[in-house]
């Protein structure tokens, strides 16, 4: 029974149970109503038949002893009589056996009437159902009275009648029952369906509303109706949906507000850093020239000022980022060339080993592809070991052409426990070096230009040991707009083994 | 949820099943039984009490026409009755006619030319026979007093004691 209640739908278990009570409650009727009925129309038609029987006797006059052949006048007197049934008319007396049929016997008459009948003053009757049909059976003895009461003449009189009008009557009613459910039942079926309507219509509603604040339409509302538990179900939900909405609103302001201020700082540190940067450029030229102490105090300052420049340009680069402010310029580009150049232009051309194939060109922002490269390649020069291998290679996935950038150290891979983590930003991956060259932000970096190509970056270990970092990009402009994000999702570090 | 809907609708439907159609019953007693008019009537006939071949112990009733049609005036009607019911008495220790053998009626009384007197006293009826009595069966005993109370009287309930050669039976009621 468990089974089907949880196969079956709301609605349909609402309608059966509606057609489950209208059945009910229509058999009750129709079985009460019927078994009422029947017996009114049986005891009628023997009430009637036993009156009848006993006045038609009672209009006999008969000698004693009876002679067979007054039996025989009598017997066919009083089937002629039986009326609106005709019956057959059985007598006995003494040793005689005499009806109005051919056969001086009953075999629908039982022993039990003709014992009744004949041992006692009083008329009977029995329904028998003999063979499938049904009989009504009378058994009337014949009294006389000379002035001092009935005394038994020994005459017992039997009617045997069947009952096929009131049979016929019994099965029309349960005919009309029958034949009235099946309407009555298709009748119910419109209320229930109505009743499943007006419960499921608010479902439905709460449903559509619950999957639109799971897409993040977190404006959406129900429609309240009547007063209902289902209407404070409705009620509920958009109180918290509000309560949500609000939340959200909150959380997002102050998301902007530390935004708007990370890069206000940016702001305001460059001007005094550009200033900064003049002036230790001077100083390191000197440094030359003044002792050894101080030069190495300058030099020092000279190179945090150079680090905290770089820092401060990441940091309003992801503060553009986050502003959504980055713009894609997007040009054809020889890809192969780039790399090269990227690598020229940071000195590394003679540590990088290259597998560059000539002649692959792809729609992409030199800028960004060059911050792309080159954070890649010093991530691994600072965190990996040498040799590094910048690859290159296009790959069809589906129907688009994917361009694929791998930069491949020799260091010890990646720790499984920080793979999640790499392209968080100021995420370290050794929590004891709290200072290192980077700015902590290049990875983050990376990961919002390829996102604002369209493309994805994984981290991985690569087949001989080594971390490994795959740039897949459209080979070609995709065709909707990336500035609105990128159509995959967010680039997750895979823990593609080796 | 639903096996209790079942388990309610279960015994409705076997009701329903079984119920259908007419079904048999019981032997039901259904008031008076008939009551018939016997020719000729009480003043032109003598009942008579014989035994039933068919069941023993059961008295049936006959009814003789009087042989001589009663002629006379209210006042004499009393002689004539107990000369009627003296009559009725040796019919029937005469025993069932040829028609009423033929019926299945027969007679426990043995056949003797009964010399017999029927009186009217102060406890009933009193007869006496000229033969024994305290020989006879219980259903013949039935028989003579039945037939002696219903001749005398018009009471057939009237206490009845017979006196015979060898010693009296009664006072006994009719019982039919």
């Amino acid at each position: 029974m468990r089974l089907p209640a949880v196969r079956f739908g709301l609605r349909t278990r609402l309608v059966g149970a509606f057609l489950l009570v209208a059945a009910i409650s229509a058999a009750t009727t129709a079985t009460l109503t019927y078994r009422e009925a029947r017996s009114a129309i049986l005891k009628q038609a023997q009430d009637t038949a036993v009156d009848q029987f006993r006045d038609r006797i009672g209009a006999q006059a008969v000698t004693l002893p009876m002679d067979e052949e007054q039996l025989r006048r009598a017997c066919r007197s009083l089937a002629r009589e039986g009326k609106p049934h005709p019956w057959t008319v059985f007598a006995e007396y003494g040793t005689l056996r005499v009806s109005s049929s051919d056969r001086p016997t009953s075999d629908v008459v039982t022993p039990a009437l003709r014992a009744a009948a004949r041992g006692s003053a009083h008329g009977s009757f029995q329904r028998v159902v003999k063979d499938g049909v049904p009989w009504l059976t009378v058994g009337m003895p014949a009294l006389v009275d000379r002035g001092d009461g009935g005394q038994p003449t020994g005459l017992v009189l039997y009617a045997v009648m069947r009952l096929s009008t009131e049979e016929a009557n019994v099965e029309a009613m349960v005919t009309a029952a029958r034949d009235g459910a099946l309407p009555a039942l298709l009748i119910a079926l419109v209320p229930a369906l109505l009743a499943a309507r007006s419960v499921l219509r608010p479902v439905r509603d709460l449903r559509r509303a619950a999957a639109g604040i799971g897409r993040g339409e977190l404006g959406t509302r129900i429609e309240v109706r009547g007063s209902d538990e289902l209407a404070g179900l409705a009620r509920t939900f958009n109180d918290s949906s509000t309560k949500l909405q609000e939340s959200v609103a909150e959380l997002r302001q102050a998301e902007a507000r530390a935004r708007r201020f990370a890069s206000d700082v940016s702001h305001e540190l460059r001007t005094p850093l550009a200033g900064m940067l003049a002036v230790t450029e001077v100083l390191d030229e000197d440094a030359a020239q003044l002792n050894p102490d101080t030069a190495t105090a300058v030099r020092l300052i000279s190179t945090e000022t150079d680090k905290l420049a770089a820092l401060v340009e990441d940091l309003m680069e992801i503060s553009r980022f986050d502003a959504k402010a980055a713009d894609l310029h997007l040009d054809e580009v020889d890809v192969a060339e780039a790399i090269r150049k990227t690598l020229e232009k940071r000195h590394w051309q003679d540590r990088i080993r290259r597998e560059l194939p000539d002649g692959i060109r792809a729609m992409l922002d030199p800028r960004r592809f060059d911050v792309i490269v080159a954070n890649l390649v010093g991530n691994a020069l600072r965190h990996g070991a040498e040799p590094v291998t910048v690859r290159l290679r296009t790959e069809r996935r589906g129907t688009t052409d994917r361009l694929v950038t791998e930069v491949l150290d020799s260091g010890p891979g990646i720790d499984p426990a920080v793979l999640p983590h790499v392209f968080d930003r100021f995420y370290k991956a050794d929590a004891a070096r709290t200072r290192s060259a980077g700015s902590g932000l290049g990875l983050a970096i990376t990961l919002e230009n390829v996102r604002l190509h369209g493309g994805t970056v994984h981290a991985a270990d690569g087949p001989a040991g080594g971390a490994l970092f795959t740039v897949e990009l459209p080979l070609e402009r995709p065709s909707e707009p990336p500035l609105e994000g990128p159509s995959e999702p967010p680039s997750e570090p895979s823990l593609e083994g080796p | 949820m639903r096996t209790g809907h079942i388990l309610l609708a279960l015994p409705l439907l076997a009701l329903t099943a079984t119920g259908c159609g007419i079904l048999a019953t019981d032997v039901v007693e259904v008031g008076d039984p008939a009551v018939v008019d016997v020719a000729p009537g009480r003043e032109q006939s003598t009942l008579l009490y014989f035994v039933s071949s068919s069941s023993a112990n059961r008295l049936m009733p006959v009814v003789r026409p009087n042989e001589v049609p009663w002629e006379g005036t209210p006042e004499g009607g009393s002689r004539l009755v107990r000369q009627d019911a003296d009559k009725a008495l040796v019919l029937l220790f005469e025993g069932p006619s040829k028609n009423e053998a033929a019926t299945g009626l027969r007679t426990e009384l043995p056949f003797v030319r009964a010399q017999v007197s029927i009186d009217l006293g102060p406890d009933g009826v009193l007869v006496r026979v000229n033969s024994p009595v305290t020989t006879l069966s219980e259903v013949a005993r039935r028989q003579l007093i039945c037939t002696a109370a219903q001749a005398r009287t018009a009471d057939r309930g009237e206490a009845v004691t017979v006196t015979g050669t060898d010693g009296v039976i009664g006072p006994a009621h009719c019982s039919v």
